[in-house]
């Protein structure tokens, strides 16, 4: 036999209208609300502290490492360095001096050359032996 | 206008909030369904602390990742089924302490029941039909539950508690059959009572739906 074979349809509604008036018989504590929003309060607060800390960490590295880039772009627009002549730009100045006067070409090359050594030495360039053992040109204390 | 819509309804626009507004936003899931998934996880665990413990685990759960509950399709099964699974999980770990869910089981010491302005006659009677919901195994008080206090359908009822349906449909029979010899001589006395009543009542209250099973 079916459990409710024995029960008439309106004992078996009269029952669930019973159950039903009884919902309300338990609320939860006074403290259950506050220990829940509580935490998700605590818990949105640490998310966005964290959210917080990684911004500014990101945006202090990123200008970190414009600082870095500004100094190295700085430090190499300032770096003097020897630029040692090409021959392309003596044979040329050579030109210009034999144009100008009435010069022998192997004149002008030496003019053009004493020129560039004069202007070296004008800057306080002089070559002297390096680490290595050969002559390199160095920035003398008191360029004339 | 959220008089007009279902708890389904509501908390489905819960889950939309909580999906807009992070977290914070669970204070109004909280006050939205509290009250109906402590009574819930209290079929359950047979102990409103135990009941309250389930109810604060599973919201914490959609706090910390709100995104399981707001892409869930049924978010009102889904939230009913996260309380029952951590009920259940409280329940395990105080499996040791069963003698002492046995002395409780005919009490009700443990509820937390609101001063009434109706008068002390009808928690009285609300007493006995929790007596006797703590009287029936868990599976048929929550299968009774869901389908009185709730109105899920059995379809509803058989996802949240991961049963087939016709399993939940005699689940439930058998618990009214057990229910109705439990309480059947206070319904003879009542059914003048509530003959007289229910007219208001059916105004005022939603009734239940009947399903054929």
């Amino acid at each position: 036999m079916r459990p409710d074979d024995q029960h008439q349809p309106e004992d078996l509604t009269a029952i669930e209208l019973r159950i039903q008036q009884a919902s309300d018989l338990v609320v939860p504590s006074d403290t259950l609300r506050g220990r829940i929003v509580g935490e998700a309060l605590r818990r949105h607060r640490d998310e966005q502290t964290d959210r917080k800390i990684l911004r500014y960490g990101f945006t202090l590295l990123l200008a970190s490492v414009c600082v870095l880039f500004a100094f190295a772009a700085l430090e190499k627009r300032f770096e003097d360095r020897f630029k040692p002549v090409t021959s392309e730009v003596l044979l040329r100045r050579a030109d210009e001096l034999r144009a100008e006067g009435d010069l022998e070409p192997a004149e002008s090359l030496a003019l053009a050359y004493d020129e560039w050594r004069m202007h070296l030495k004008a800057s306080g360039w002089t070559k002297q032996p390096n680490a290595l053992g050969s002559n390199g040109y160095k920035r003398s204390a008191n360029p004339e | 206008m959220t008089l007009d819509l279902s708890i389904p309804q509501l908390v489905q626009q819960q889950a939309q909030r909580i999906a807009e507004l992070g977290s914070p936003a669970v204070a109004g899931l909280y006050d939205l369904t509290s009250q109906r998934l402590v009574r819930f996880a209290a079929t359950i665990t047979r102990n409103q602390h135990d009941a309250e413990d389930a109810v604060a685990s599973a919201l914490l759960k959609i706090v910390a990742d709100p995104e399981i509950f707001t892409r869930a399709n049924h978010p009102w099964p889904f939230l009913l089924q996260i309380v029952r699974n951590d009920a259940l999980q409280i329940l395990r770990r105080k499996k040791r302490w069963a003698s002492a869910k046995l002395a409780i089981t005919n009490a009700l010491a443990d509820l937390i029941c609101p001063n009434r302005v109706d008068g002390a006659e009808k928690k009285e009677a609300s007493e006995k039909v929790w007596l006797a919901l703590r009287q029936l195994p868990t599976e048929q008080a929550e299968v009774v539950v869901l389908k009185i206090w709730e109105e899920l359908t059995f379809q509803e009822i058989s996802w949240t508690l991961e049963i087939p349906l016709p399993t939940a449909a005699s689940r439930y029979r058998y618990a009214i059959a057990k229910l109705s010899e439990m309480l059947g001589h206070q319904i003879e006395d009542l059914s003048e009572s509530l003959a007289g009543e229910s007219s208001q009542f059916s105004s005022n209250r939603p009734s239940i739906r009947r399903e054929e099973v």
